[in-house]
């Protein structure tokens, strides 16, 4: 949700939305360099990958690395196309309108980006469909206006295909308008590098951390609907670097929050001492 | 044999978590067997069929049963991993065979320590041996395995020291099995210098987690009394079974697909509203792929309708009955999921109508100058829900086996199953029809209606399910190519066939296992062509693999406990629509 009180400026009204340092981003493959070809297009993207495999971070670093403001809208199945598009809100001299982060974006050029667009009710994921073809445009029904893109606005959507619920998934007409990039958990000696620079902890931890995510992702559609993210790498990481002995820590980080199978939870601490 | 003793722990209690474990650390899908333990056959052993372990165990040591089954377990996946495919024995005698395999156990368990080194600990705990007592060979035997196993052990035995030091010295690359029958030649000629005997009857390996060995060694036939004693019955892995060809993609390659005239009674067929007998006895030709020449064969099958003969819906009622506090379970997870009813949610930004109350707040703080709340609508939440629901069930003649421990059919199982998933189904609101097939030979795939999508399930569909047999073979393309079209006819916005099998693809007619496996991936691809979502429940607990390739990666499950399908289909199947 964005805050409704946040102020706009006349001068910059996405200033907000602006990112000022660089974000830290490993580049796994050739991602960099595809995106920066389909923003030049301004080609409507879809991130696919398992939650937690970085994203986030990469439109971040996107986003900063193009000098383009980055509006993020995690989406959620109460919102409504208004949560999207924006809304009339009464104060006490009426109404006034107040627009909605997908307009914003498009009226001022940032790039857009709808986290778990699945989540959102499938009347609500069509609202971007006029964005996403030659159009290039939004209309707002209730204002009466239709907005035509800014020429540097972008739409970027996530998307996990490995969500288990089939009523969930994304209409075949939304996925047909976007280039699609592939995340995946990097490749363990990457993955390592990244959970040693967010977390802290030494290079050796780091290696059995990410050992440790890669034995729990066997046992996807064996009893675990994900394995550990890199995600829950790091918050392990986080605890040893607070001195919290490695296997305690995987215990409260991995094994707990992805799993309340007694068989499962037995396996997988057996997998975190066959590491530690 | 004879019961567990007080503090062991059994088998079947540790069998799930131990095949996770086995999953997560070597992604190894074998299956996990129990076996009596008798005089003969005390330790673990490997074949082409899994990894055999004991009933019920228990360590000498005070160390946890399970923990010492995690260790076999470990140990056995040590052996799959790294160690080489069986070998001939040769001119090696029975001694020197049995010191090749202390050799090779420690070899395996190093290789897999250096990736996790906490598998040492897990080991080294059942390794009990001391440097002192009686000196006969099988003394020797385990103290080397200790020492081999455990850096902080000391032993002065000449022979155990000669052997360690053979064994650590940098030459030696743990890596390359093949070290180990030339030491192991040498140091069983030393046993022979120290006149020590060797009686390979009462030879065992030890510690008690290590398997006896025998997937090292190609089998001898007719053994000598000095030989080590087989099972007759014991398999030895094969070098390249099982997982081996796990990563090959089933992608036929190459050539278009020939497109079969349209069948004949396709048209009839498309008209399948489900109304009444007059339909039935149809029959429908499909065409069947061939993944061979990767061509389709045109009406190549033959899918029968077959009326479904009823018996008496009591039975079905009973199961109910019985079941009474699961489906208060499945009701309050309905419930919990506001699957069911509509929701009014008041003071919502946006919504289907105004919420007096706050429009009225609202009015009030406008007139007396103050920013009013713009929550003003009442909203219907309804979760809006268009699904059709086509349940497959296998009924060949295999679902006719009794389930161990339950007295039931696996048949039995699957009905009950059902009949708890429909109950689920109907209080969802969810459209639903409950048909089955069998085969024999691809002229006559058997397909029978239980109930149809239109019809309440009632006592005439109860009586039919009552009535369901289990006969045959299982030809599952046609009969999924047959479910695809009568879903099509139906008008909801998402569309799922629910397949319920106990076991692979097959036909009398079909000697190729893969064929009838390609066809099904055809017909799966297809039905998702047509909008529609297959998903596979397996009661097959070696499925896995052929099970992945037919449906994919996320579309079904194995079940490991037959037994608890009845529990366990109307979770899945909440969870898969939720
Ligand atoms: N390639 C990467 N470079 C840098 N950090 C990464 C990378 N991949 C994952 N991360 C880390 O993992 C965390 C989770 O990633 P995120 O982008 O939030 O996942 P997602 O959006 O896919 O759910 C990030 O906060 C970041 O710390
Ligand atoms: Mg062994």
């Amino acid at each position: 949700m964005t805050d409704l009180s946040a102020p706009t400026t006349a001068a910059d009204p996405i200033a907000q939305y602006r990112i000022g340092r660089e974000p830290y981003y490993r580049p796994v493959g050739q991602e960099i360099e595809l995106y920066e070809a389909a923003y030049a297009a301004r080609l409507p993207m879809m991130l696919k990958g398992p939650t937690g495999c970085g994203k986030t971070r990469f439109i971040e670093y996107m986003a900063w690395k193009l000098g383009k403001p980055l509006v993020t809208l995690a989406c959620n199945e109460d919102m409504t196309a208004s949560d999207l598009v924006g809304r009339y809100l009464l104060d006490a001299q009426g109404t006034r309108w107040q627009d909605g982060p997908l307009t914003l974006a498009a009226r001022y050029g940032a790039i857009c980006y709808l986290d778990e667009v699945v989540e959102a009710r499938q009347d609500t994921a069509v609202v971007i469909h006029p964005l996403t073809d030659a159009r290039r445009c939004l209309p707002l029904e209730k204002k009466n206006e239709l907005v035509e893109a800014h020429p540097d606005f972008q739409l970027v959507i996530s998307y996990n295909p490995g969500y288990q619920s089939i009523l969930k998934d994304l209409k075949q007409s939304t996925k047909q308008r976007f280039g699609a990039l592939d995340f995946h958990y990097p490749e363990a000696r990457i993955e390592a590098e990244i959970v040693g620079h967010e977390s802290g902890v030494s290079p050796d931890i780091a290696a059995k951390l990410v050992s440790v995510g890669e034995k729990t992702r066997h046992l996807k559609g064996h009893g675990l609907e994900e394995g550990a993210s890199t995600r829950m790498l790091i918050h392990a990481g986080h605890l040893i670097a607070r001195g919290i002995d490695p296997i305690a820590a995987c215990r409260v980080t991995l094994v707990r929050p992805i799993t309340d199978d007694a068989d499962m939870r037995d396996a997988l601490d057996a997998v975190v001492t066959a590491f530690f | 044999m004879n019961a567990p003793l007080p503090d062991a722990v059994r088998f079947l209690d540790v069998r799930r978590r131990l095949a996770f474990f086995l999953r997560a650390l070597w992604d190894q899908g074998r299956d996990l067997r129990s076996f009596q333990a008798t005089l003969k056959q005390s330790r673990p052993y490997i074949t082409a069929m899994g990894i055999h372990l004991p009933e019920s165990w228990r360590s000498a040591t005070g160390e946890t049963g399970s923990a010492l089954y995690r260790a076999a377990v470990a140990h056995a996946a040590a052996h799959l991993t790294f160690s080489p495919p069986p070998q001939k024995r040769g001119k090696l005698r029975p001694v020197q065979v049995a010191i090749a395999g202390v050799l090779e156990d420690a070899r395996v368990e190093r290789l897999a320590c250096r990736e996790m080194p906490g598998l040492q600990r897990l080991w080294v705990r059942f390794h009990e041996a001391k440097p002192q007592g009686s000196a006969t060979f099988q003394d020797l035997a385990v103290r080397l395995a200790r020492a081999l196993a455990d850096p902080d052990y000391e032993d002065d035995n000449p022979w155990v020291m000669k052997a360690r030091h053979a064994f650590e010295s940098p030459d030696v690359d743990l890596a390359d099995p093949s070290f180990v029958r030339p030491m192991a030649s040498l140091l069983g000629n030393d046993i022979g210098q120290m006149r020590l005997q060797f009686n390979a009857k009462t030879y065992v390996v030890d510690p008690v987690y290590r398997d006896d060995n025998s997937l090292l060694w190609v089998p001898q036939p007719q053994e000598d009394d000095e030989g080590i004693p087989l099972e007759d019955e014991i398999l030895m892995a094969q070098p390249e079974d099982g997982d081996s060809d796990e990563g090959q993609v089933l992608e036929a390659p190459g050539a278009e697909e020939i497109v079969g005239p349209k069948p004949v009674g396709a048209g009839a067929a498309d008209e399948a509203d489900e109304s009444g007998l007059g339909d039935w006895l149809r029959s429908v030709p499909y065409p069947e792929w061939d993944y061979l020449v990767s061509l389709s064969r045109p009406a190549w099958c033959t899918v029968q309708e077959t009326p479904a003969e009823p018996a008496d819906p009591a039975a079905i009622d009973e199961i109910t009955h019985r079941h009474e506090s699961l489906l208060q379970r499945i009701d309050a997870l309905i419930r919990g999921s506001e699957l069911r009813k509509p929701r009014r949610l008041r003071r919502q930004m946006e919504g289907d109508h105004l919420d007096i109350d706050a429009v009225v707040n609202a009015m009030i703080d406008v007139r007396s100058g103050r920013t009013p709340d713009p929550r003003l609508h009442v909203r219907i939440d309804r979760h809006e829900r268009d699904l059709s629901v086509l349940v497959l069930l296998d009924l060949s003649e295999s679902t006719n086996d009794l389930v161990k421990g339950t007295g039931q059919k696996v048949l039995d199982l699957a009905r009950e199953a059902t009949v708890l998933l429909s109950a689920a189904m109907d209080r969802i609101g969810d459209r639903f029809a409950i048909h089955g097939f069998c085969s024999n030979g691809r002229n006559e795939v058997r397909y029978l209606r239980f109930k149809e999508f239109s019809m309440p399930f009632e006592d005439t569909a109860k009586a039919r399910l009552a009535g369901m047999t289990g006969q045959l073979s299982t030809r599952m393309g046609g009969a999924l190519r047959h479910a695809t079209r009568l879903l099509q006819a139906q008008a909801s916005d998402k569309k799922l066939i629910l397949l319920i099998t106990d076991g692979e693809p097959h036909d009398i007619d079909a000697h190729d296992p893969k064929y009838l496996q390609f066809d099904a991936k055809k017909a799966v691809e297809e039905a998702s062509r047509a909008g529609i979502y297959t998903y596979c429940m397996s009661l097959d607990p070696k499925a896995d693999e052929y099970v992945s390739r037919i449906f994919g990666q996320r579309n079904y499950t194995v079940m490991d406990r037959i037994e608890r399908l009845p529990e366990k289909l109307p979770g899945l199947y909440l969870r898969l629509t939720r």
